[in-house]
């Protein structure tokens, strides 16, 4: 995993990117856990309910999420997808 | 025809400045290009006022019913044409003769009384532009699917008009039905009536606005979280990038140390040969 291209020689090479692409993963990947699991049981509780409050809530949160003008967030969304991009090459170059 | 005060045209209509006329001619379902010069814009809305006084009252009535907007059967033909400009629907089931050939008449199609029902819709569909028509459309998928969602099946209620302001019989009518203390007495609490509904609708709106407010207020929140979080996302993006630049550049350091080293190797192999022959 954090081996470099000269791992196929039998020698072991430390590859700065790959090693910070697996920390990257386990620690984006740990973080979202954790958030997901600790979110998604008390939206569960909120909303799961059939009482009005909940009925209201649920409508709220639909209404909320429908009002998302995405229009706003063009410019960052466009810069993020330009950075992936970017990325994607990067590793493409790694793997050449 | 009904005398309508309100759809008279208006003496002061060419002392108004040409954006409240602009203004107006839109409420009135007017489309107007910014550079239109103020005699044509009077002209317009002059024509306008002249179409709703020749137009049915009736049959502006049954446009509204139709695309359920919600008037009060008293309103005049002017606040019957400013409901008839929102109107977006285009399925004209349940839309009788006249209402079709009074919302074609507003919206500049020919509708005279030897033309089909049929060729009518169709000219009345054929003027929506695209970007409104893939409006409409997203709009209408999108209403089923949240109806469907959170209502279920749900039929149509009949329409409803708003209730009348004025519904109170007279003074002298109470007066001739319940009696002289009667007749007041009920007067009397009409009018405290009106006054706590008053009161109420005042409070209700400051309710509303407070609401408003606060709704405000969540979607900023609402919309610098997702900013907060698509910071993040570049952020994260940017330091990717930044290290696999680093690490392209440290590839290649590594690969030109083990070329230079097999070079090196490779000519101390070449002396070695050299000087055993």
């Amino acid at each position: 995993m954090a081996r470099g291209k000269g791992a196929a020689n039998g020698m072991v090479e430390f590859s700065p990117f790959n090693f910070f692409r697996f920390m990257l993963t386990i620690v984006v990947t740990v973080y979202c856990a954790i958030r997901l699991l600790m979110w998604l049981p008390l939206v569960m509780q909120l909303t799961a309910g059939n009482d009005r409050g909940a009925r209201l809530l649920r409508r709220y949160l639909l209404v909320q999420a429908l009002r998302i003008r995405f229009r706003r967030f063009a410019w960052e969304m466009v810069q993020i997808v330009l950075l992936f991009a970017i990325l994607c090459l990067l590793i493409a170059r790694h793997w050449l | 025809m009904t005398a309508d005060a309100s759809a008279r045209p208006s003496p002061t209509l060419s002392e108004l400045p040409s954006d409240m006329l602009i203004s107006y001619g839109s409420e009135l379902g007017l489309a107007f290009e910014s550079d239109t010069p103020r005699g044509e814009l009077l002209r317009l809305v002059r024509q306008r006022q002249e179409l709703l006084l020749d137009i049915d009252r009736d049959a502006l009535l049954d446009v509204v019913v139709w695309a359920r907007q919600p008037v009060r059967k008293s309103a005049s033909k002017e606040s019957l044409a400013r409901q008839i400009a929102k109107i977006t629907n285009m399925r004209f089931d349940g839309l009788s003769d006249r209402g079709l050939r009074a919302l074609a008449r507003l919206r500049g199609v020919e509708a005279g009384r030897g033309r089909l029902r049929s060729q009518v819709e169709r000219e009345l569909k054929q003027q929506e532009n695209f970007s409104s028509k893939i409006r409409r459309m997203r709009r209408s998928v999108m209403g089923s699917l949240v109806s469907h969602w959170l209502e279920r099946r749900r039929e149509d209620e009949a329409y409803r008009f708003l209730p009348e302001n004025d519904t109170q019989p007279s003074l002298k009518e109470s007066i001739r039905s319940q009696g002289v203390v009667g007749g007041i007495a009920n007067r009397l609490r009409g009018v405290a009536d009106e006054y706590i509904e008053a009161k109420l609708d005042e409070i209700e709106k400051r309710i509303d606005r407070k609401l408003d407010e606060i709704d405000e207020r969540l979607a900023e929140w609402r919309d610098r979280e997702i900013q907060n979080r698509m910071r993040i996302v570049k952020i994260t993006l940017i330091t990717a990038i930044i290290v696999a630049i680093l690490s392209l550049g440290y590839d290649y350091a590594l690969s030109l140390t083990r070329a230079s080293g097999e070079g090196n190797v490779g000519k101390a192999t070449l002396a070695h040969k050299e000087h055993q022959s």
